[in-house]
């Protein structure tokens, strides 16, 4: 096992933390939730953040918390598409296309949500769930897992998961394409 | 505006300027001098900042006696509280996610220009797994003209030649990457377990062309045969052991044997003028000998049959060729070519009739 500082790793993936920041903020703007405080990048710990209005409605809770998860996992999916035939496939050096790869990669590897942002949600998941809201149910393995991936950052779980979407997402894009 | 006492100097002050510590108010410099005091005791003291209701926390508009309605419990005034609902996005970010968007319409269009070759790729890969190898050669051809490191295309493209017979095409291809050396893998195992069986193949090949030049017919197909069964995928030398055993049969003067194997040859490759020929010659022999019609038209037929299929390089091969067979028919005379040659061919020499 090795350890990187934390701000190096975030300098060194700044992309990503921008995405994962807008991410929320957006959201917040489209769940009409007012942002009170938000640093999309900074050198430090946490590298970026977004301090906005809690809400009682799981669904919008849901979209806030989660919405980095998906926008970074699709653009890491679309950006490493783009570079994934010569870099994996066809093995042709292009440094535009690595150029690609690490965009993909740094945005892939913040697509985590926070822990503040998943202990949020699971506290207002069983009342949701209660009465019936599909997505509260649907969000325990998820949160769950995510959860999971977040403790086990300490051992590069985020950058694992950049490298596992990275990869395996445009190989089932372009398996699925041909 | 609220104010409160502070309770070590009893100081009216703004509330929102005050520190909160064990229910009570401090303001800056008591709530300074008691951490000193707790300092010295080797203790500490935690204030919290107070926020007043009626004063906007983010542009500290006073709302009198008034409290603002808070958001998140923090008081902002209208005019705050509108922009934190619609805060706008920096301007930087607005350039720098548009510029991302362009990247990524950019990105996709670079990499659109590999995708052909991608898929050649995986077609390429599945005519492999599919064994349809002579199929599978120019798409994979295709992908390593563009991708010449890329070792997976390499020994895909090096099995489908070995495995339709273009052993040749294979070698140069696998040879052009790091002088035929390649990182351990089960493809690399598997093409270079083939490039060893073509390797003793042609081994035996090499053996069965001096008997063959020497005319020793049966131990020269014997030798090909061994061959054949070492690299069954190559049809050149399935057709060399079908032209040496047929030899043989000719020079034993098996002609039921000779047409047999003609028959065979023919029937297995129905696009090949060489055995369209060779089996008009066994027509011929049979001819010579039963003098049954039957045979001489089947003959002809044949001799027409590989006049239509032989490409413009073989033509010499083929009038060389026809021009024995018809002698055959016409002369009801089996003889080899050398006896032709001697015969008709020596130097001054004309054929007549």
């Amino acid at each position: 096992m090795f350890f990187i500082p934390g701000e190096l790793v975030s300098i060194a993936t700044f992309p990503g933390v921008i995405v994962h920041e807008a991410g929320h903020f957006l959201a917040c703007r489209w769940m009409k939730l007012a942002v009170l405080e938000v640093k999309f990048f900074r050198v430090g710990n946490p590298a970026g953040y977004v301090v906005h209005e809690q809400t009682d409605v799981f669904n919008r809770a849901f979209a806030v918390s989660l919405a980095p998860f998906a926008s970074n996992t699709l653009l890491c999916v679309l950006f490493c598409s783009a570079a994934f035939l010569p870099v994996w496939e066809l093995e042709i050096f292009d440094p535009l296309a690595y150029f690609f790869y690490w965009l993909g990669l740094s945005i892939g590897m913040h697509a985590f949500p926070s822990t503040e942002d998943l202990s949020h949600l699971w506290r207002m998941a069983p009342a949701a769930a209660k009465q019936g809201n599909a997505l509260a149910i649907l969000s325990f393995p998820l949160v769950a897992l995510l959860y999971v991936l977040n403790a086990l950052r300490v051992i590069w779980a985020d950058l694992g998961y950049g490298i596992a979407v990275g990869i395996l997402g445009p190989l089932a894009l372009f398996r699925w394409l041909v | 505006m609220r104010q409160e006492k502070c309770a070590t100097c009893g100081t009216k002050t703004p509330l929102s300027s005050l520190l909160w510590h064990a229910e009570a108010f401090y303001c800056e410099p008591c709530a300074a001098k008691k951490q000193e005091e707790a300092a010295a005791t080797k203790q500490t003291i935690e204030f919290s900042s107070v926020v007043d209701p009626t004063v906007c926390l983010r542009c500290g508009a006073d709302n009198g006696s008034v409290e603002y309605t808070p958001i998140a419990g923090l008081p902002y005034c209208q005019s705050c509280s509108e922009f934190l609902y619609n805060r706008p996005l920096p301007g930087w970010l607005q350039l720098s996610l548009a510029g991302l968007i362009l990247l990524l319409g950019y990105s996709l269009v670079h990499g659109a220009g590999y995708f052909q070759t991608g898929r050649s790729l995986v077609e390429g890969e599945r005519l492999v797994e599919q064994k349809r190898y002579a199929e599978a050669a120019p798409r994979l051809q295709e992908v390593v003209t563009r991708a010449p490191d890329c070792e997976k295309c390499i020994l895909l493209l090096g099995k489908a030649y070995f495995l339709s017979g273009q052993y040749n095409e294979a070698w140069t291809e696998i040879n052009k990457h790091n002088g035929g050396t390649f990182k351990d893998s089960s493809l690399a195992a598997e093409v270079s377990a083939i490039a060893r069986r073509v390797d003793q193949a042609l081994g035996k090949v090499q053996e069965a062309n001096p008997l063959a030049e020497e005319e020793k017919w049966e131990e020269a197909a014997a030798k090909m045969r061994e061959a054949a069964q070492l690299y069954p995928e190559s049809p050149d030398i399935a057709e060399a052991v079908v032209q040496l055993e047929a030899a043989a049969a000719f020079e034993r003067k098996d002609y039921d044997a000779f047409l047999r194997i003609a028959e065979a040859a023919w029937a297995k490759s129905p696009d090949s003028p060489r055995f369209a020929a060779q089996l008009s010659s066994a027509l011929a022999c049979k001819y010579a000998v039963t003098g049954d019609p039957a045979y001489r038209a089947r003959a002809e037929e044949m001799l027409e049959k590989s006049k239509s299929l032989v490409p413009p390089e073989q033509q010499d091969w083929y009038d060389e060729y026809s021009e024995r067979i018809r002698h055959r028919l016409d002369s009801r005379t089996i003889i080899d070519a050398d006896e032709y040659n001697r015969r008709f061919r020596q130097k001054g020499a004309t054929k007549k009739g």
